[in-house]
């Protein structure tokens, strides 16, 4: 973490709502994209980054300087949304309107083109959404700073206050998992293997 | 030599492997490793299909309004309110005065200008600032409703409202002056009613008795003029 933003948040701990503003304004964007991916609707990344932001601020105190700032909201911004969606499908299930989970299998069997790619792709992408929101809470924090935010080890093991050893174990069991899920779907074109 | 394992294979593929060049000589000699990781990177890379589009315009204003209120009253003050109610509540008001920043402005430091408000709000695609305003104007009203209900209901002290009354003062002369522009004649008549009460309360010293403010309010009927304008508006929010 740099001077500027060290200040800014040793002022914002210490009441200070410019100094938090600061923080809002420089992490809003990434911390709405980070709640999009697992939420896909835009309002409610909004909701849910407002909720990650208010938590921050109220557990200023017991953040860790030595941390980054950026994976400490990341981290709590993820939890927010996971939080949203559960909420979300409880709502959904309450309302007798689950969506057809499985709309895109029938497309996955189905021997046409382009429309069912479509179809596929995107029961990919809800499988994919769904596989991450079932992941530990360490393993979800490790996948996304690494595959979305380009993060290193080193800096996952940070946010996660462990070793770099166990924030790589970490990504391998989240990487398992996800294949997992994943790989059923996923079409081996013919003729490619050897 | 022996075929390398999965987590070399996801090291390698996220740039993280101490010796990227070994792996890549191995991959161009043994087969099954170059599938296995191909598979790898196939399934891999469908997470990008999770990528996040940009959000809409003004998402650090809009978020910094609904911030705000939550913020900048005083610690100790702050009582989260539950359930969606009280998130609606929280949400309330929010916006219209982290718009111009008035909150932490009027509390901390000098409260920006006008001017610094209409730039952020010119920041915005002409559509929006229009719904981003209506809205606002929509939750100055519920805020505002809020506050009148809290002390009329006798659930306040001085202490509590004074701040949060003190803004809602400074948004509530903004959208005053900008109906009065606009010819909303009603809309700026009940904000006019409603700037009196506002302005006592935020310079209420702590021995203030709230049954003045509660007599105002009954007397001139303001939580139903505020009401009726808010429902008006309803379709807005």
């Amino acid at each position: 973490m740099d001077a500027a933003e060290l200040d800014r948040v040793r002022r914002a701990r210490g009441g200070d709502a410019e100094a938090f503003r600061g923080i809002v304004e420089a992490y809003s964007r990434p911390l709405w994209r980070a709640a999009f991916r697992i939420l896909d609707d835009p309002a409610a990344a909004e909701d849910a980054v407002q909720i990650a932001f208010l938590h921050a601020w109220r557990a200023l105190d017991r953040f860790d300087e030595s941390a980054e700032l950026s994976t400490w909201l990341f981290r709590i911004a993820v939890n927010a949304a996971i939080d949203q969606r559960r909420d979300r499908t409880r709502r959904e299930t309450l309302a007798g309107a689950l969506p057809e989970d499985f709309d895109g299998q029938v497309a996955v069997r189905s021997p046409a083109a382009d429309p069912h790619r479509h179809a596929v792709s995107r029961q990919l992408i809800d499988r994919a959404r769904d596989a991450i929101a079932e992941l530990s809470q360490a393993e979800r924090t490790a996948i996304l700073l690494r595959h979305f935010e380009g993060r290193s080890i080193v800096e996952i093991a940070r946010a996660l206050g462990g070793d770099e050893s166990a924030a790589k174990q970490a990504v391998f069991r989240a990487v398992r998992k996800l294949r997992a899920v994943l790989a059923p779907l996923m079409e081996v074109p013919r003729g490619e293997s050897a | 030599m022996a075929s390398r394992p999965d987590e070399e294979l996801i090291l390698f593929f996220y740039g993280e492997h101490e010796a990227p060049q070994d792996v890549e000589r191995d991959l161009a000699t043994d087969g099954d490793l170059s599938r296995r990781y191909d598979a790898l990177r196939r399934e891999l890379s469908a997470l990008d299909g999770l990528d996040a589009p940009e959000p809409r315009a003004g998402l650090e204003i809009r978020m910094w309004a609904r911030l705000a209120p939550a913020v900048t009253r005083r610690p100790g003050i702050l009582r989260l309110p539950a359930g969606w109610l009280g998130w609606a509540a929280l949400a309330t008001g929010a916006l219209v005065l982290a718009l111009g920043g008035f909150l932490a402005g009027r509390i901390f430091h000098p409260a920006p200008t006008e001017n610094s408000v209409a730039s952020n709000l010119q920041a915005l695609p002409p559509a929006a600032r229009e719904r981003v305003l209506e809205a606002a104007l929509a939750d100055h009203l519920d805020a505002s409703q809020r506050l009148m209900l809290e002390v009329a209901n006798g659930s306040a002290s001085i202490d509590d409202e004074r701040v949060w009354a003190e803004t809602l003062l400074s948004a509530n002369r903004l959208y005053r002056r900008a109906a009065e522009r606009a010819g909303q004649r009603r809309v700026a008549s009940v904000l006019a009613e409603i700037e009196p009460l506002l302005a006592q309360l935020a310079d209420a010293p702590g021995t203030f008795d709230l049954g003045v403010a509660r007599a105002q309010i009954a007397k001139q009927d303001l939580l139903f003029k505020v009401r009726v304008t808010r429902n008006n508006l309803k379709e807005l929010s």
